[in-house]
């Protein structure tokens, strides 16, 4: 059982824009049950100590950037796999509200339990990655169990929690119209889906994965063009909004 | 008709109060943008010579030309149009745009050499004119003594305006639509009536005299103005006039003066008057309120100063600093936005972007939501203007100061500033662990100390050996800025733009410090890391070792935040134990605008892992790749640095693509308005925003020291750009942007 005080980070982003509405500080946990092939930070991958913090310590630290919240920004928690450190960030996130910080969680989904429950209830937001459509999909791309997927958004339809979707597009395997149909069809009778947001796979993390002395395991696959990655979400827009 | 008409009457009637004209006459506007009017017909065929003009200066090496045979002045060139027949603002600097004035009263050798750069010659008779003359240049180097010419030699102090105009003094030039020359003339003679009652002490002597000099060019100032077919005696009648009146002010001051930064002020606001009466009575419209904006802009577009090779090396990309104060707010806490405020920033729709006139926004916390907004959008597409808190100078100099150069403040007509340029003060740590010695020239530039001794570097005493040597240097610092502004008042003193003063102006003389970060880093790894000197053979310290890890200033990390807040406050509590130049306030500043990368060349390797020669972080920035927590993080430390100490200004700048502020324009707007007023909050003083397109990402790869802090991010992915191989830098750069613009 790991000591609810405190936390494993990978690193910190301040400047957070694209990880959730406003100004965001976004905090890199350590440590993932998934191995996503396309992941781009496979530094946080491993679940070995790498900066430990004190819970109220990183509430410190975050509220140094409260004066660039303002209404709409907050704090991010994603990694890795923040649900890995649930006691850790219920005992941040309880702190986090009592000083009226947003929180958004950036998560693929785990199994339920009291903690995990406690920080989805506490987050403001939730940014939900869909690893595949099927459990075969799910553990062929990122040794990601569906059904942990599948409980995580039925619960947040419970608590109508506002989730974001999030989908990797990768060239070649998912990058057509026929996947966003099925996606769409299975994410549409959840109504606390706000959108649906589809990110382009990129290789940036080659040069990672070589500092780390890793193979990178999508060697030979090219990054998704913008042109195709903007077509495919006007797409996903059209589809989810009827 | 009565070019005071309609105005509200106040204390501005029976004495020269600008400020308290504006107040009682401004029209606050709180609306958005959608009244603007794009460029007209006229101005787009007025750009298109101004761009041919601009083009032709690039090829030719930088220079158009120079008017080689004349001294400049207010009456010794002929008159100078861009397109007679649709120039609405008139006056150039001479007959010619772009041809530059030669100006040897700041020195005489500078001005032949900065001539022949460009394959000039300076004319003999103009040389012959200077020969009984003692230039600024020339007197400056009859007193200067060996400590202050070592300094300089060795780059421990760099940019002195020993050789060019000193600038920072901003005249207020609005003085002249709202007045006439008549009446300030008539304000100066009583003035100097009134002295000449006095006792002759010096200093009474002194001002007497200046005020004579005064009088001669405020009357050649309207000899100039009738030149150009403008009666400036009395006051204007109407915006066109108000505008109009204002640049002859502003020109005469640099046909006078090449001071390094020669800025115009606050005039948005005071113009906006003018321009409200005439749209009320219908004596123009909103286009052309615009067009002759953007006329005046052009202008302001075309001032150039003839330069030297050694300060363009020192002031990369040939800065006039003509900056413009926008906004800002009331003592009472109501802002000071009107519709001028969005024409001046409509300027860099209408004539494209440009980084002159110098654009700076005096931000505070109560200026309206559609400004701030429109200032964002602004900021994101054009790339063109800067931000400064009014919330923290406000408390100091009031709500009617500007901006003289990048951030130094001043109240407009009230105050001038002696600008001092900087030290660089790695140097001075470097210096004080080689016993005095300087580390790339070998020569003994401070008092004889042994070197430090092999062994791990000690905290205290390293900061002991450092109070001596920066003590040392804020002594002959002093000095040496006391000489150059005693003899700048004698040899070149401002008079057209000191006659647009108050008689009696306070004095601010303004230090610099350069290369905090690298101060900041190097006390922190001796401190918090292991730190060993290496010795070349001619028994220097030139190198270190470092062993363990240290906190990086640029982290919101208090253990080497205090570090760098107790360096400026040591620094300018050592420089205000010497007595300066007329009782003048010392002020300080963390500045060095492009002097980072000259410093960083004459400066060894210091302890904080910096190689010999590596360039500065600019100002206050954090240097490069140490920002390990990203952008916010950096603006958290900088805004620690407290203004109370270096009220010259403490300048960051901060780079960032746009794509990288949020997923589309709207985000990004918003996002930049959160981050600037979060910013601000934490008391923090200026900020840069360098937006950066694709095009210019390949320059901030090659070239990293010209775009600090660069944030370039992705969605969900944790990455320090500087980090990444060559390639993947390309890679991001062609994924970063979501947008086609």
């Amino acid at each position: 059982m790991k000591n609810s005080k405190i936390g494993n980070i990978s690193s910190f982003e301040s400047l957070g824009t694209l990880d959730g509405a406003g100004v965001r500080f976004i905090v890199f946990m350590q440590g993932c049950n998934k191995r996503c092939l396309y992941c781009h930070n496979p530094e946080t991958q491993e679940d070995k100590p790498h900066n430990l913090i004190q819970s109220e310590d990183l509430v410190q630290k975050i509220l140094r950037y409260k004066t660039y919240f303002k209404e709409r920004g907050g704090v991010t928690f994603s990694g890795g796999e923040p649900l890995l450190q649930a006691d850790f960030l219920v005992e941040v996130c309880k702190r986090l509200k009592a000083e009226n910080i947003k929180i958004t969680l950036d998560t693929s989904g785990y199994s339920l339990n009291d903690s995990v429950k406690r920080v989805l209830q506490l987050s403001d937001s939730i940014l939900l990655d869909i690893k595949g459509l099927s459990e075969e999909e799910s553990q062929q791309k990122c040794r990601s169990s569906y059904r942990e997927f599948q409980e995580t958004i039925q619960y947040l339809e419970e608590i109508q929690k506002e989730t974001i979707i999030r989908c990797v597009i990768i060239p070649n395997q998912n990058d057509h119209e026929a996947y966003l149909d099925s996606m769409i069809e299975i994410l549409s009778k959840y109504s606390c889906i706000k959108e649906i947001e589809l990110l382009g796979f990129n290789t940036l993390a080659q040069d990672k994965y070589a500092k780390m002395n890793l193979a990178y395991p999508m060697e030979g696959t090219k990054s998704l063009e913008i042109k195709r990655l903007n077509e495919l979400q006007k797409y996903c827009d059209q589809m989810f909004n009827e | 008709m009565n070019g005071w008409r309609d105005f509200k009457k106040g204390d501005w009637c029976e004495k020269v109060d600008v400020k308290n004209f504006i107040e009682l006459n401004y029209t606050k506007y709180d609306g958005d943008e959608k009244f603007l009017e794009k460029a007209t017909a006229r101005t787009s065929k007025v750009m298109e010579k101004v761009n041919y003009y601009l083009k032709e200066e690039q090829k030719r090496g930088g220079v158009f030309d120079i008017a080689t045979d004349r001294v400049s002045s207010l009456l010794t060139h002929e008159n100078g149009y861009v397109d007679r027949s649709l120039d609405l603002v008139l006056g150039l600097q001479t007959d010619v745009p772009l041809r530059r004035a030669v100006n040897p009263f700041g020195g005489l050798r500078l001005c032949i050499s900065s001539c022949e750069q460009y394959g000039y010659h300076l004319d003999p008779l103009v040389i012959e004119s200077f020969k009984f003359r003692t230039t600024h240049n020339d007197g400056v180097f009859m007193v200067y003594n060996d400590e202050i010419r070592l300094a300089r030699k060795t780059g421990l102090i760099t940019g002195l305006p020993d050789g060019y105009g000193r600038g920072r003094i901003i005249g207020d030039y609005r003085r002249i639509p709202l007045y006439g020359m008549d009446y300030l003339i008539e304000q100066k003679q009583n003035d100097r009536r009134e002295l000449q009652k006095q006792p002759y002490d010096e200093e009474n002597i002194r001002l007497i005299e200046e005020l004579y000099k005064q009088l001669l060019f405020m009357n050649d100032l309207v000899t100039m103005a009738d030149r150009y077919g403008f009666d400036i005696r009395k006051p204007a009648q109407n915006s066109k006039e108000a505008i109009q009146f204002l640049y002859f002010g502003y020109l005469g001051a640099i046909k006078e003066q090449n001071g390094a930064a020669m800025s115009i002020g606050r005039i948005s606001t005071f113009l906006d008057i003018y321009i409200e009466r005439d749209l009320k009575e219908g004596f123009i419209t909103e286009v052309e309120a615009q067009e002759w904006m953007d006329d005046f802009i052009i202008k302001l577009r075309l001032v150039r100063h003839l330069r030297s090779r050694e300060y363009n090396e020192l002031f990369a990309g040939d800065p006039t600093w003509v900056t413009m104060s926008e906004a800002g707010i009331l003592e009472n806490k109501e802002h000071l936005v009107t519709k001028n405020s969005y024409r001046v920033l409509q300027t860099l729709y209408n004539l494209g972007s440009s980084s002159e006139p110098n654009i700076t926004i005096l931000w505070s916390q109560y200026l309206p939501e559609n400004y701030k907004k429109f200032c964002a959008k602004v900021s994101i597409e054009t790339n063109s203007i800067q931000y400064e808190n009014d919330d923290l100078m406000r408390d100091t100099f009031g709500s009617d100061y500007s901006i003289a150069c990048c951030v130094s403040a001043m109240k407009t007509g009230k105050q001038m500033q002696f600008f001092g340029a900087r030290c660089n003060m790695p140097k001075v740590l470097l210096m004080a662990l080689n016993g005095g010695r300087d580390e790339m020239m070998n020569l003994q530039v401070g008092p004889k100390m042994d070197v430090y001794p092999n062994e791990k570097l000690d905290f205290e005493k390293v900061m002991e050996r450092f109070k001596i040597y920066r003590d040392y240097t804020s002594k002959l610092y002093v000095n040496a800025i006391n000489s150059i502004h005693y003899m700048h008042d004698k040899h070149a003193y401002e008079r057209l733009q000191m006659s647009l003063h108050d008689t009696n102006v306070e004095r601010l003389v303004a230090f610099g410090l350069a290369g905090l970060s690298v101060v900041a880093d190097s006390f922190s790894a001796i401190k918090y890391a292991n730190v060993y000197p290496v010795y070349d053979d001619r028994g220097l310290i030139t190198d270190f070792t470092v062993e363990g890890t240290f906190p990086y200033f640029g982290n919101d990390d208090d253990r080497v935040d205090s570090i760098a807040c107790d360096i400026v406050k040591d620094f300018y509590e050592n420089l205000c134990q010497y007595k300066t130049y007329r009782n003048s306030k010392t002020t300080l500043s963390i500045l060095t605008i492009t002097s980072n990368v000259v410093y960083g060349k004459k400066t060894g390797a210091t302890p904080d892992g910096r190689k010999k020669g590596e360039f500065f972080a600019p100002g206050a920035n954090p240097m490069h790749n140490r920002d390990l927590s990203g952008a916010l993080a950096s603006l958290n430390s900088v805004a620690k640095i407290p203004y109370e100490y270096a009220m010259d200004g403490i300048s960051n700048t901060f780079s960032i693509v746009p794509d990288t502020l949020g997923k589309n324009l709207n985000n990004q707007i918003e996002n930049l308005v959160d981050i600037l007023d979060g910013y601000f909050a934490q008391k923090a003083h200026h900020l840069n925003v360098n937006v950066i397109r694709r095009e210019k990402l390949i320059d901030a790869m090659e070239n990293p020291e010209k775009y600090p802090n660069l944030t370039v991010r992705i969605s969900g992915y944790a990455v320090n750009f500087n980090k990444l191989s060559k390639n993947h830098q390309l890679e991001i750069i062609e994924r970063t942007f979501h947008e086609k613009f």
